[in-house]
């Protein structure tokens, strides 16, 4: 009986060790994050870190469609996701917030996937809503200018332990504070481009 | 005398259709009606590339304390009188707060500066006026440390060139620079990184 309390102290340490161990070294070093792999956000269409290809860019001019998106790794506990498409290297009106081409959100809990395509509805039948970036409702495609150096067009995906209680009228402001304290799981995924 | 006139509007709305052509095709944030003229400032490491892996010597795989890259920047705006720095993960969540890690975060870079030595020392004032914040760990640099496990992380240096000095001391405040910043970016640049550790 003691040797088995023992060896049960030995695993539950043994374990305890293990997770702080797996945890220091997780995330960003930053000792915060989950154990084990993170969400990840990929794309058939874009290579991580690489050039997106000009069909998904403004040089498609009014044919532009949005990359497909897949994730995996979603930790339990998931009741929707967000997906930010921004582009941090402007600062328009000389302000912090840089340029938004897509935000979504209340993408379904079960989704997998963002589909490839293009839709500007700011409310989609599954309960997801677009609200307006920059420009427009719905994804808008990199455009940075030939002269300038390549911008990193930025995917985020949050997953939520929540809904929004947020309209297709939210800005991107309201998105973020809506979402803080819930999320549970991040995704990145980015590509460069310029004419 | 007419014929010079003439001759000189025509010129006037070339310059100017080429200017409205530019700055829509252009610059900075796609069609986004305040951009800035082209081309926009640009920031390059010739320790890693753009988009690519960052090298395990700048890493937490290579210790708690790695030097950092060595960093440049050009096509620098006219005004801008310093610099921030801001390096960050976004591949998380801090408790569970929208917030990333944040790595670095420099400020009063002097206006006249065009890169960073690598190796930055890790003091939170350096001899030339540049104030070095503390991140989610330690003053100074704090290497990528993504687990091998995981995805690639992104680790984001954005520069900031403003109008301004900030009034902020060294227990600034990623908020607090972010705050200070508002209303005086004059130009922005930015380089990623992709890191996970060795299995």
């Amino acid at each position: 009986m003691l040797k088995k309390t023992i060896a049960g102290g030995a695993v539950f340490l043994a374990v305890a060790f293990g997770a702080l161990l797996a945890q220091d070294k997780g995330k960003g070093g930053g000792g915060k994050g989950p154990a084990g792999p993170g969400l990840t956000l990929t794309s058939p269409d874009l290579v991580d870190g690489g050039v997106i290809p000009d069909k998904f860019t403004m040089k498609a001019g009014a044919s532009v469609v949005q990359p497909k998106l897949e994730w995996t790794n979603v930790p339990a506990g998931v009741a929707s996701f967000a997906l930010l498409f921004h582009d941090p290297d402007g600062a328009p009106g000389k302000k912090v917030e840089d340029v938004t081409h897509w935000m979504v959100f209340n993408i379904p809990a079960d989704a997998r996937e963002l589909a490839a395509g293009v839709s500007t509805e700011p409310k989609l039948a599954d309960g997801t809503i677009q609200i307006k970036g920059t420009r427009q409702v719905g994804y808008m495609g990199p455009g940075a200018g030939a002269a300038g150096p390549y911008h990193h067009y930025t995917f985020e995906l949050f997953a939520l332990d929540t809904k929004l209680d947020l309209g297709p009228d939210a800005a991107r402001a309201d998105v973020m504070k809506a979402m803080d304290g819930h999320v549970v799981a991040k995704g990145v995924l980015e590509g460069r481009f310029h004419q | 005398m007419k014929k010079k006139l003439i001759a000189s509007a025509a010129v006037l709305l070339a310059v100017t259709l080429g200017a409205a052509l530019a700055q829509d095709k252009g610059g900075k944030g796609g069609g986004a009606p305040k951009a800035p003229p082209t081309p926009g400032m640009a920031l390059s490491s010739p320790d890693f590339q753009d988009g690519g892996i960052i090298p395990d010597s700048f890493t937490q795989a290579a210790g708690a304390t790695s030097p950092s890259p060595k960093l440049e920047w050009t096509n620098v705006p006219a005004t801008a009188a310093s610099f921030v720095l801001i390096m960050h993960d976004p591949d998380n969540a801090l408790n569970k707060t929208p917030d990333d890690v944040l790595h670095w975060m420099v400020f009063n870079i002097p206006g006249t500066a065009r890169g960073l030595a690598g190796g930055q020392p890790t003091d939170a004032k350096l001899p030339d006026g540049t104030i070095q914040a503390k991140g989610i760990r330690n003053v100074g640099y704090m290497g990528p440390g993504n687990a091998a496990i995981n995805p690639y992380h992104h680790y984001t240096l954005e520069l900031f060139a403003l109008d301004s000095m900030l009034t902020l001391g060294p227990d600034a405040t990623r908020a607090d620079v972010m705050t200070a910043m508002t209303g005086h970016i004059v130009g922005k640049a930015v380089l990623v990184g992709r890191f996970k550790r060795p299995q």
